[in-house]
């Protein structure tokens, strides 16, 4: 009931001692009966004789002693040597924190280290009397003799994860390892078991797996109220879309049908009010399409292309020039802008900063707007659109990209106040950013990029 | 001759009023039946198209979407799937300019989209130009088209 290594001599060694016997028989016998012989040649004398046989004897002994002591000495240190390294081997086995034990091939306990007393809870004393079957859970009580035949069929080593049950009746899981194990000729004679105790992983594991399921249902849980958020986002928009646009033109509808049926009994204070309505509808109605156009911009999927910004600029500037062809604005566009974007969205993007600078250099006499690229410190696109209209003051920049924010009043410059709100969310859809400079009377430059990376 | 119709479906009354404003301003050779919502609309239809003979069915129907009890898409589809009925000119003209709208009318084959515009005056030509199109310069399909 230890473990000390058995240090048996293996058939070779027995081989190679019997040889070195019958060797020394051999050399020992001729010796003896050839050097009488070589004594008697070389000495006539009796006396003379009786010396060197004397001297022969003698010296015979002392090399046997010599050879006796030598061999004794290396014997005896690689006994001690090989106890020694035995004995190390055994301490680490014994206090070992897995379980190891060595069943024979009866499935009787036959070794039992500490770490086995400490994991399962009977000593090595209690061990020698213990039946496996009661390390062993309900549902497997064939496993050691399962893993007995396989040991037996050869294999030489077996390695699974199984289940233990301990004194006081707790399940443990463990990380099984088999070995054979067999004496001096290579006969098998047992198995040695080492039991490492995976609880904590497994408990650790399992609740990874746990934490993984919860994070994907509360994934889950959040896309289905995005989605439902969407949702509602998209059935308000379209009820802004239908129901306050029919409010709208009816008011605008019977106020022009009041002016031109009824426009004899009423006053020119009168048609002026109505006048007033109709302007005021004419704005709403912009206003909701301004709306709807931002929402659109954040919910509309994108499709990233390359885009002739060049081209889109000039398209948008002939736009512009087709509305008001009364007016004289040089617009000089870049040549070969291009830009990685969603094309349409890019051109909601052009139509309302070149519209913009179109829009605030209405009172300037020579009007310039400049559409171009620059580029960062890093080397990434920063486009700008410039203009020399009615500019802004700087402190008031933070002010300009959110919805419905003014710098003018709309009989100066109409508008809703949407426009670079649309610019801003177009621009952060596709990861960049936007931002704008600007002095009162002397122009606005508003400059934006379309990638994480720059700016 | 007799006297040609054309369906409105349109449950906004003041829309209804302003429409029928628009159409009486412009002298036109024929009367407008009004349906307040979906089911009206069908019912009326499917009474012209299954009596033979009997009153023919409308120029034209200006439909709205966004209408109690049965929708304008669903209008549209039954439309279509009625035998007498599958080329009946149907123009939708509504508010809405969402383009699920606009693809779901074109794939029940509209025969025109139009949204309506909040100025007055933009409205009251959009709908005389569509109805004056389909009365003056439209040639009907055959009666015997027809699947």
């Amino acid at each position: 009931m230890a473990f000390y290594s058995v240090n048996g001599t293996k058939r070779n060694d027995r081989l190679t001692a019997g040889w070195l016997a019958f060797g020394y028989l051999a050399v020992a016998c001729v010796w003896i009966l050839m050097s009488d012989r070589l004594v008697a040649m070389v000495a006539r004398d009796a006396d003379v004789q009786l010396a060197l046989q004397h001297v022969k004897g003698v010296g015979f002994v002392v090399v046997t002693a010599v050879f006796l002591y030598v061999l004794v000495l290396r014997e005896l240190r690689a006994r001690s040597a090989g106890e020694s390294a035995s004995r190390m081997l055994a301490t680490v086995l014994r206090n070992s924190s897995d379980a190891i034990s060595v069943l024979d091939l009866g499935g009787r306990i036959v070794a039992w280290n500490h770490g086995a007393e400490r994991m399962y809870g009977w000593t090595e004393k209690e061990a020698e009397e213990l039946e496996v079957r009661r390390l062993l859970p309900e549902e497997g009580q064939s496993e050691i003799e399962e893993l007995l035949a396989r040991i037996r069929g050869g294999e030489a080593l077996v390695t699974y994860p199984t289940r233990r049950r301990t004194r006081d009746g707790r399940l443990v899981d463990v990380w099984l390892t088999a070995t054979r194990v067999s004496d001096e000729t290579g006969q098998l004679t047992g198995v040695a078991l080492t039991e490492h105790d995976v609880t904590a992983e497994l408990a650790a594991s399992r609740e990874v797996v746990r934490l993984n399921a919860e994070l994907e249902e509360r994934v889950r849980l959040r896309t289905r109220q995005l989605e439902t958020a969407n949702a509602e986002l998209e059935s308000f928009s379209y009820s802004v879309s239908h129901d306050l646009r029919a409010p709208l033109r009816a008011i605008d509808g019977f106020s022009r049908a009041l002016l031109e049926d009824c426009a004899g009994q009423l006053s020119s204070t009168g048609q002026n009010y109505l006048e007033r309505v109709t302007r005021a509808c004419g704005r709403m109605g912009q206003l909701i399409d301004d709306l709807l156009e931002l929402s659109r911009t954040t919910r509309a999927p994108m499709s990233v292309a390359t885009v002739d910004l060049s081209r889109v600029a000039e398209q948008v500037a002939s736009d512009l020039r087709a509305t008001e062809p009364g007016r004289e604005v040089e617009i000089r566009v870049a040549k070969d802008l291009s830009a990685r974007a969603d094309p349409v969205l890019l051109r909601a993007v052009m139509q309302n900063l070149v519209g913009n600078a179109w829009k605030f250099t209405s009172q300037k006499s020579v009007a310039v707007i400049e559409v171009g690229m620059e580029c960062d410190q890093e080397g990434q696109p920063v486009y700008f659109v410039r203009d020399n209209g009615a500019g802004f003051d700087m402190q008031f920049a933070g002010k300009l990209f959110g919805p419905f924010q003014r710098l003018h009043s709309e009989s100066e410059f109409p508008g809703t106040g949407i426009g670079l709100a649309t610019v801003a969310r177009i621009v952060g859809r596709h990861g960049g950013r936007v931002w704008a400079e600007g002095r009162p009377g002397e122009g606005a430059t508003i400059r934006f990029t379309l990638s994480p990376e720059a700016g | 001759m007799t006297t040609r119709t054309i369906l409105l479906v349109e449950d906004n009354a003041d829309d209804e009023a302003l429409a029928l404003r628009a159409l009486r301003r412009d002298g036109l050779d024929a009367c407008v039946e009004v349906a307040r919502d979906g089911a009206e609309a069908l019912e009326w239809l499917n009474a012209r198209a299954d009596a033979t003979p009997g009153p023919s069915l409308p120029v034209v129907v200006l439909l709205d979407l966004k209408l109690p009890k049965v929708g304008g898409i669903e209008v549209l589809g039954a439309i279509r799937r009625h035998p007498q009925m599958a080329h009946l000119p149907v123009v939708v003209v509504t508010s809405s300019r969402e383009s699920r709208d606009l693809a779901a009318c074109y794939a029940e084959r509209a025969n025109g989209f139009v949204c309506k515009p909040v100025e007055f005056e933009a409205f009251s030509e959009a709908i005389r130009t569509v109805v004056r199109y389909w009365l003056e310069y439209n040639v009907p399909p055959p009666v015997s088209v027809g699947d």
